[in-house]
């Protein structure tokens, strides 16, 4: 498993290091080929990963909280190792006064990133395919940054150990920086500077968190205070004062904010989005932003729950609501679709806070489907703007109109994933929008019901797109243009998984639900219900669909 | 009589890599002037026997140096302890990357010289960390100052070489005759030059004056804060960087470093009366001089590194900067799980290897005649060498601190110093060194978008200088190295500072 594991991480790294050390020596089109090959490898050896993944046995967290009553487990990866990185060991003059703690690389794996590993090789094999043509330039230097991104994202979602976290989470900031900067739109600079600046500025304030949180706990007597598992068991038995809590909850909060993003810490993201090259964006709106979500779900949930109840419950509920309908309401008033659907990701990511932060199991299941939902979905979306973009080299609505007459698969597949991501029943959308929302309504019915007001916005500017864009008479940039042609079988290719998976979510989310079932409710089970027992859902993860 | 002669020969042993550099000295000034004609002129490619030479005396340096573990300190005018052997172990390694960067940049009619007064100055940092008395310390300090005065003015002979020279020069002696006054207060208050008896002397009750002692500090502080570019001693610093040659540019953002950090933390604690830095904690007044000496140093550097376009300016504005941090780990002492001290021992290593990668790659992809200058003869880099723009790229964010590069870690034990020392004082530094850190992430990735993001302008030929290029090589392969393997660097830097 460790080897299925490390070859998944390593093989998108080999890639990079290959197309970069013989960018000169390679002739045509040799490093979309070695990309595609890497990526497509990845892929199979993430499913391969997956299905060696569901053998596991689940955790037994629940034993540990009856039988020995030490406490719970709120992260229990279903499978780890840990190699060691460095120590510092304990100085001082008595033993007590400063115990030393040790850095590890702690890979593992439970079902949340399990879940999101096999979103991001997908999404990067699709990357690669829509890139195929329209990266021309500097194409080596592309499907490095490309494939190192997917290196620091498998490692983001990997990562048990706060260190390894954080460092593939700030790697993940170059690769996608380039991308950006260097084959992006004619704002690019400006917009990579942006994006990069400010999620860095973030992040250090995370850093700072995380030091602190580290030695804090080191200072307590725990030896491995960066292993998340250990680190939250340790949290659960002895919490924090509740105002540590907080202003640590604050610190850490500040570049998850940034990252997912949170109104109104989105500013950087329409920018980056318009500008970044197709698969910048798919990356960026897939996987990039759920590293924010993640992180509140992997740091903040499990490790300060009073914190998490008292500010982390009405401050990101609050804002998530008001990320949703501002990102709404911003979403219909573009005129370009990229935009459009850049704002569109700013609103469902405020579903996705609301499910996480509703703490409960319902909800956080919720949170997570959504992560995966909207990387599908946006993802998809994002792919298709490009193949339009690159047909008309025009992203303007008001350029545009009828192209269901002359691109009818194109035309068909953005019906397809518009319907998913506005939460049509029986797509991926619906699952998880539904159960944020239910499990928000248990805790604070307040903001499930303006967080709702964003499902019918939701439709709203993603029909009016559809129907300027693909209905009514034909308008294109030059009338009457030829060569436009329909979808091709290489981008057919790209979109063929995200359609796929966002059929079999809809209609199957059990196989999924279950995969993530036990690790959500290990972080649950640290939130008390505020209703009584055996009322509505709560508690339990819901049997979507009887099997 | 016999007893002096086996003093003096038990001196020697603890410092006979310096004894090894300082002989090849004497051999390349002495033997350098007869390979030059009359004229001036002397067969070109002497260089490379000079470089080659100054390598195998470094060479051999680092053999006996690592072959001789670190003895505890001792009485006698030099000691051979793990800060020494931290301190020579940098000063040799480093060294023998800058005699890569001198090697094609110094004229073959000068390059015995200049490889000279190089090795001197290492050996006299080496000298500075083995000094275990005032007078040697003193000596050892002028040791590096004096030959860098040659060597700034022996490797590029213009206007601007001339004015920087001299600034350096008089700001030099300025310094030194501080750091002098601060140990004649020292010597008076205890009547002793050797280390030890100093710190034994402040130790007993009411010997040690409070006021005396603390004019010390302050005299010794503002001393080296010349040489580690802290504000407000750091005036000379952008106009000697743009002046000189991007060789010695590379030295003086280095090398002054490591004596001037070396040299406090010799004498940072003899103020506080305690020989080793082990649990040293500076009282309130050293505590707040140091602060405001590294939160100043910090925000100067950073914030007017934004405004440089001249690339070397900027650049020494960012060594400013990195003074900046270090002095944060030296601020907060070494009482936390994470030592102040440690963590700065260990940035300076990190930092050595980004700086003078940075220096090594600038030089190597700019010609002999056409030096880069400012920032805008970066642009498109990566079109027209594409190899030395990744690795200045690797260079570059590791300066900012971000993984996977040591800059990172040494950032991270920054952090954990300052925030595991638990006062206000502590975590209010490591909150602005947060907060520096992303502001100096503005003008680092200026130079990366530069590079990457903008075209290329300058068609002219650059080719690669290559003795240049394979340094900084190493130095940017190092830097990775370093963040996957970091413990053994840790260990030997818990034991100098220890």
């Amino acid at each position: 498993m460790i080897v299925l594991l490390l070859l998944t991480l390593a093989i998108p790294a080999a890639g990079a290091a290959l197309l970069m050390i013989f960018r000169h020596s390679m002739t045509g089109h040799t490093p979309r080929w070695i990309a595609l090959v890497a990526s497509v490898v990845t892929l199979l050896m993430s499913i391969g990963l997956a299905s060696e993944f569901r053998e596991l046995p689940p955790p037994d967290h629940s034993a540990g909280v009856v039988s020995s009553g030490v406490g719970s487990f709120p992260i229990q990866p279903r499978f780890e190792q840990k190699y060691h990185w460095f120590t510092f060991p304990a100085t001082g003059v008595s033993a007590s006064d400063s115990k030393g703690f040790q850095f590890d690389f702690h890979f593992g794996l439970d079902g949340i990133s399990m879940s999101l590993i096999v979103l991001t090789t997908v999404l990067t094999m699709s990357c690669v395919l829509v890139s195929w043509e329209s990266i021309a330039e500097r194409e080596a230097e592309f499907y490095t940054a490309l494939l190192a991104l997917e290196t620091g994202l498998i490692g983001v979602f990997t990562a048990f150990d706060l260190m390894l976290f954080y460092v593939s989470f700030e790697f993940t900031l170059i690769p996608l920086f380039f991308m950006i900067g260097m084959w992006g739109g004619p704002q690019r600079r400006y917009a990579a500077v942006k994006f990069f600046l400010y999620t860095l500025a973030g992040s250090l304030i995370t850093l700072v968190g995380l030091v602190a949180l580290v030695l804090l706990v080191a200072g307590d007597g725990l030896a491995t205070p960066c292993s998340l598992p250990d680190l939250a068991a340790w949290l659960a038995a002895n919490p924090l004062s509740v105002p540590v809590q907080i202003a640590l909850f604050l610190a850490l909060s500040a570049g998850f904010l940034v990252k997912v993003p949170v109104f109104p810490f989105h500013t950087w993201l329409p920018l980056a989005h318009v500008e970044a090259p197709t698969a910048g964006s798919v990356l960026l709106a897939g996987v990039l932003l759920k590293l924010g979500t993640y992180g509140f779900l992997r740091l903040c949930l499990p490790m300060l729950p009073a914190a998490c109840l008292q500010v982390g419950l009405p401050l990101l509920g609050s804002l998530a609501v008001v990320g949703i309908i501002y990102g709404s309401l911003c979403a219909l008033a573009q005129r370009d679709i990229k935009r459009l659907v850049a704002y569109s990701s700013i609103a469902h990511l405020g579903f996705c806070m609301l499910g996480l932060f509703a703490l409960n199991v319902v909800g956080i299941t919720g949170g997570v489907l959504q992560m995966i939902n909207h990387g599908l979905s946006t993802g998809g979306l994002f792919l298709i703007v490009g193949m339009i973009y690159e047909r008309y080299h025009t992203r303007q609505l008001d350029e545009l109109g009828g192209l269901a007459i002359k691109l009818p698969l194109i035309a068909m597949a953005l019906v397809f994933v518009s319907l998913s991501s506005i939460g049509l029943p029986g797509l991926n959308g619906f699952v998880g929008e539904i159960l944020s929302l239910a499990g928000m309504f248990e805790r604070h019915p307040l903001y499930m019901v303006l967080g709702a007001i964003g499902l019918v916005l939701g439709a709203w500017y993603l029909l009016t797109m559809l129907q300027t864009l693909l209905f009514g008479p034909l308008v294109e940039p030059q009338q009457g243009e030829h060569g436009v042609s329909d979808m091709n079988v290489r981008e057919a290719l790209a979109l063929a998984p995200i359609v796929v998976l966002c059929l079999w979510i809809g209609v199957r989310p059990q196989p999924l639900v279950d995969m993530i079932k036990p690790d959500v409710e290990a972080v649950a089970g640290l939130y008390p219900n505020d209703l009584p027992a055996g009322t509505a859902m709560a508690g339990q993860v819901p049997r979507l669909v009887s099997d | 009589m016999n007893l002096a002669i086996e003093q003096l020969n038990h001196a020697a042993t603890l410092i006979m890599p310096e004894i090894v550099l300082l002989a090849t000295v004497c051999v390349m000034f002495m033997v350098g002037p007869f390979l030059v004609a009359p004229a001036g002129q002397t067969a070109s490619g002497v260089r490379h026997r000079w470089g080659g030479l100054a390598l195998a005396a470094l060479g051999t340096a680092g053999l006996i140096w690592f072959n001789n573990d670190p003895i505890p300190i001792g009485g006698g005018p030099f000691t051979a302890d793990a800060l020494a052997w931290y301190a020579r172990g940098l000063s040799i390694s480093f060294g023998g990357l800058l005699v890569l960067l001198l090697w094609n940049q110094v004229d073959d009619s000068y390059a015995a010289e200049a490889q000279a007064c190089l090795l001197a100055i290492v050996a006299g940092t080496n000298l500075v960390a083995v000094a275990n008395d005032l007078v040697g310390l003193f000596l050892a300090l002028e040791l590096v100052s004096i030959p860098t005065y040659v060597l700034l003015y022996l490797v590029r002979r213009e206007r601007g070489t001339r004015e920087a020279t001299i600034k350096y020069f008089l700001l030099s002696i300025f310094s030194s005759a501080l750091v002098l006054y601060g140990m004649s207060w020292l010597y008076g208050a205890t009547g002793t030059t050797n280390l030890i008896g100093i710190a034994e002397a402040l130790s007993v009750e009411g010997r040690g004056d409070n006021l005396i002692r603390h004019v010390a500090l302050a005299l010794l502080v503002a001393g080296l804060a010349f040489r580690i570019t802290a504000v407000p001693f750091h005036f000379y610093a952008p106009d000697v960087f743009q002046g000189v040659s991007v060789s010695n540019a590379a030295m003086l953002s280095f090398i002054p470093k490591v004596v001037g950090f070396v040299a406090l933390v010799r004498l940072l604690p003899l103020t506080g009366a305690t020989l080793t830095t082990k649990l040293w904690l500076p009282d309130e007044s050293a505590r707040a001089l140091l602060a405001v000496l590294a939160v100043m140093t910090m925000f100067v550097g950073n914030l007017m590194a934004l405004r440089q376009r001249d690339l070397f300016r900027l650049l020494a504005y960012s060594s400013i900067a990195h003074a900046g941090y270090m002095l944060v780990g030296l601020a907060v002492g070494n009482v936390g799980v994470v030592g102040g001290t440690s963590a700065v021992l260990f940035y300076l290593a990190a930092y050595g290897l980004m700086t003078i990668g940075v220096f090594a790659l600038l030089r190597g992809a700019g010609s002999a005649e056409h030096e880069f200058e400012t920032i805008d003869e970066l642009r498109g880099l990566s079109y027209t060498h594409p190899s030395t723009a990744l690795l200045l790229a690797v260079c570059l964010l590791s300066l900012t601190g971000l993984p996977p590069t040591a800059g990172f870690l040494g950032k991270l034990n920054l952090f954990l110093a300052a925030w595991g020392e638990t006062t206000a004082v502590g975590r209010g530094l490591a909150g602005l060194l947060a907060l520096n850190a992303a502001i100096a992430a503005f003008y680092y990735l200026r130079l990366v978008a530069v590079m990457y993001l903008e075209p290329a302008t300058d068609r002219s030929e650059r080719p690669i200088e290559i003795v240049s290029w394979l340094g900084g090589l190493a130095c940017t392969v190092a830097t990775l190295l370093l963040f996957a393997q970091p413990q053994w660097l840790w260990d030997v830097v818990l034991r100098a500072s220890g």
